[in-house]
């Protein structure tokens, strides 16, 4: 059987950030108990001269060299905050990127289930035979929405990830047909109007918590009896916020063997924790969740090798739950060091509450407006300090709904 | 398994969940919230007591309870 796998991968956690200490201070929330509980240290925030494009193509554009662009043949976009609802913002990325005519694409929804959606099809894509040895480019990209002074402003953020999936991979091998799926209908958490992002929070945890267990009961049936502790070297869990991973690893552990909660935190810092490096702080990871987690376990855990098996939860509100699994290749950890992501998000700029909320209030100004130019002087003239001449893609205008990008 | 078994049962891990509460200040007329809990140790509360109480129920179900006592009524339906 082919060898099918993520070949490059690169995560862009945007140009801004605030600390969660100074939401929580700001919010009169024990700072203390938000990042405990939350596990965030710190989320994502763009200038609104970036947007689901830019941030799928700052994302990709480094792992792309000129050939890597020829053999792609198909490229699909996961995202739940798409731009155009017919339009898919697939053709931007794809005229951004350089990529050759002769490249099927198209975007995909299912909340942040769309990423790992977008993996299986590429996976399937290439497993078919029919792909005529091209390669599959995978883009997940997702930004909050505003929400000043709601509990789940603590469990905001985005970022987005890039793939190259193919049967070379470098970074890990999925097991074809080791993955189980559960479904239900639910309005937990979702997305009615370009400007709405609303929910239940307690109705999406259990959901999620439902999904895991469904979806990992489904791949063990499809798998065989394997025993949890051992099975797994590591697992990757959906991260609506990092904290939300220890609930999962505890339901995990349970199902398969009830213990105490002191036992479980050890297994969640030894099989977890190491994964949440990146994900602590960009916030929240939508769709991007399970690559910026692969990204965050192979830099941060030193006793990871070749060989060894990750479990992958993968959640979109809706709801659906798939549990998969992968295998580390030796190459992983020089291609995840050669991405410089901890460089990139060092060089964030950091950003008040009140800077936030200027930031938020101009973008959702912003938002289904036919014409506008974005002010490119926000944040003390940022843009010539961090983007100028970086060849980063922004978004230069949007007149009559056309959106114009340019390199900056 | 009695309804006071299960409210036993709920009331301990509100208090191994929730700082600087007395077992005899919970109402179990009131949520969790009222005593301070967020989304997280709600389902921390619900996910250890469903445990020791060995009761299975999809967790969506639980999602439209309001009350401590309501709570305790849902897993005495499912109860052995």
């Amino acid at each position: 059987m082919k060898q099918i796998g993520i070949e490059k991968i690169n995560i862009y956690g945007c140009s801004l950030y605030m600390s969660q200490n100074d939401l929580a201070i700001a919010r009169n929330k024990d700072p203390e108990k938000v990042v405990k509980d939350y596990l965030i240290d710190s989320r994502s925030l763009n200038p609104a001269y970036e947007d689901m494009v830019t941030m799928g193509v700052n994302a990709a554009h480094p792992i792309l060299s000129e050939q890597d662009k020829e053999e792609i043949g198909l490229f699909v976009v996961g995202t739940e905050g798409s731009l155009d609802f017919g339009k898919p913002i697939t053709t931007n990325i794809h005229e951004a990127l350089g990529l050759p005519p002769n490249v099927r694409n198209f975007e995909i929804k299912h909340a942040c289930y769309s990423g790992a959606a977008a993996l299986d099809t590429a996976i399937n894509w290439i497993a078919s035979g029919l792909n005529d040895n091209k390669k599959a480019l995978i883009i997940a990209s997702d930004f909050s929405r505003k929400h000043f002074n709601k509990d789940h402003e603590f469990v905001l953020g985005g970022v987005a990830a890039a793939l190259i999936i193919s049967d070379t991979p470098e970074v890990i091998e999925y097991e074809l047909g080791k993955k189980g799926c559960w479904t239900t209908n639910v309005y937990d958490t979702f997305r009615p109007t370009a400007f709405a992002e609303v929910g239940n929070n307690e109705v999406s945890l259990y959901s999620y918590l439902d999904a895991l267990e469904g979806s990992y009961l489904d791949y063990v049936k499809n798998t065989g009896k394997i025993d949890f502790d051992s099975y797994f070297r590591s697992n990757i869990y959906h991260t609506p916020f990092p904290g939300m991973a220890f609930q999962a690893h505890r339901v995990l552990c349970n199902l398969s063997r009830p213990r105490k909660k002191s036992e479980i935190i050890e297994s969640f810092q030894e099989k977890n924790l190491p994964s949440l490096r990146y994900a602590q702080r960009v916030g929240s990871t939508y769709s991007a969740s399970n690559f910026v987690c692969l990204c965050g376990l192979i830099k941060s855990d030193n006793d990871l090798k070749a060989g060894d098996r990750v479990g992958f939860f993968s959640y979109g509100s809706g709801a659906i739950g798939e549990f998969y699994s992968g295998i580390i290749l030796p190459q992983a950890r020089e291609i995840i060091d050669s991405m410089k992501i901890d460089e990139a998000l060092d060089a964030r700029r950091r950003v008040s509450v009140e800077e936030y909320e200027e930031i938020e209030t101009i973008r959702e100004r912003y938002t289904e407006n036919p014409n506008f130019t974005p002010d490119f002087s926000v944040l003390d003239n940022w843009y010539d300090k961090h983007y100028r001449g970086n060849k980063l893609l922004v978004l230069k205008e949007v007149k009559d709904y056309i959106r114009k990008y340019d390199w900056s | 398994m009695t309804k006071e078994e299960i409210i036993k049962v709920i009331k301990k891990n509100i208090l191994e969940n929730l700082e600087e509460i007395d077992e005899n200040e919970i109402d179990i007329n009131k949520s969790m919230k009222d005593y301070g809990a967020n989304s997280l140790d709600i389902i921390e509360v619900v996910s250890c007591s469903m445990r020791e109480l060995k009761i299975k129920i999809p967790r969506t179900e639980l999602a439209e309870i309001n009350t401590i006592g309501q709570l305790a009524d849902k897993f005495l339906e499912h109860a052995e």
